[in-house]
């Protein structure tokens, strides 16, 4: 996604740290605490589901541009790829600069083959939803037993 | 503009009584935040995913702007991978008070809360009258 930035990260380390200072060690530490840097993080970050009949791609993207949004899929390879849009804003403007931006592509193999025809993508409320259904002869059958 | 977290004593009544109420407790992460500083006033940028219009409160109370999201638990699914889950968000900001409180408007697109909160008109000078008996 982002370029690496040595003293960005320092100074969101700094403010993570100084966020910290102010949390109780009982209830454990804030879930942004220690966020990998801007550049390390993986993006975007996938729930798989699958059951019968499909597989269930669910990736954590807010506010990305909708036109550069792209789903591939292929016989057990699905890539999406996409941009997080930049705020063209000086670097000296921000006060706190945590959203990392830029462009992302993320590649899932799959241990079952899928029809990529039937493949569809939906994006709301910053969430990809890709449902892929399984290809006809990967889906399990059922075998009926003759009792003699 | 300084950051306000909730305080620690009151974190553990309400964690407590959620405990009692719900089968497993609700967990809150703080969003990702940008901010930045332009001449009419201050831009936010809140990554809310997966929070809807219903689930948005946002509100200044003292001065002290509060953004929370609910996001709603889908049914239980098969999991082969999971790096996320879906839960709340919550965060607190102090606001100066060269911040327009009336001023202030949000929209959620895509996930992405924007705030814009405009700078308040510098005081006016005030003469004031003195009455001479």
């Amino acid at each position: 996604m982002s370029v690496w930035n040595f003293l960005k990260e320092m100074d969101q380390l700094q403010s993570q740290l100084g966020e910290l200072s102010r949390f109780g060690v009982r209830h454990g530490l804030p879930r942004t605490c220690f966020l990998p840097g801007v550049s390390a993080r993986h993006f975007p970050m996938i729930n798989i589901a699958s059951d019968d009949q499909k597989i269930v791609i669910e990736a954590l993207a807010p506010g990305l541009d909708t036109d550069s949004l792209k789903v591939q899929a292929l016989n057990n390879r699905v890539t999406i790829s996409g941009e997080k849009a930049k705020v063209n804003v000086d670097l000296e403007k921000f006060h706190r600069n945590e959203r990392s931006t830029g462009k992302f592509s993320r590649t899932i193999e799959l241990t079952t083959q899928i029809d990529p025809e039937k493949v569809t993508a939906e994006y709301s409320k910053g969430i990809l939803t890709v449902t892929l259904p399984k290809a006809e002869k990967a889906k399990a059958h059922n075998v009926a037993i003759s009792v003699k | 503009m300084a950051e306000k977290t909730i305080d620690n004593n009151q974190n553990v009544e309400n964690s407590i009584a959620k405990r009692e109420e719900t089968r497993e407790p609700e967990s809150y992460i703080t969003p990702v935040t940008d901010i930045y500083e332009e001449d009419k006033g201050l831009y936010m940028m809140v990554d809310l995913p997966g929070v809807d219009q219903d689930g948005l409160k946002l509100s200044v109370e003292e001065g002290v702007l509060t953004i929370e999201g609910h996001v709603k638990r889908s049914d239980n699914k098969e999991y082969l991978i999971r790096e996320f889950e879906p839960s709340n968000y919550y965060r607190q900001f102090e606001l100066s008070e060269a911040v327009d409180q009336e001023g202030i408007n949000a929209e959620l697109k895509n996930g992405v809360l924007n705030i814009f909160l405009p700078r308040a008109k510098a005081v006016q000078p005030r003469t004031i009258e003195v009455k001479f008996s």
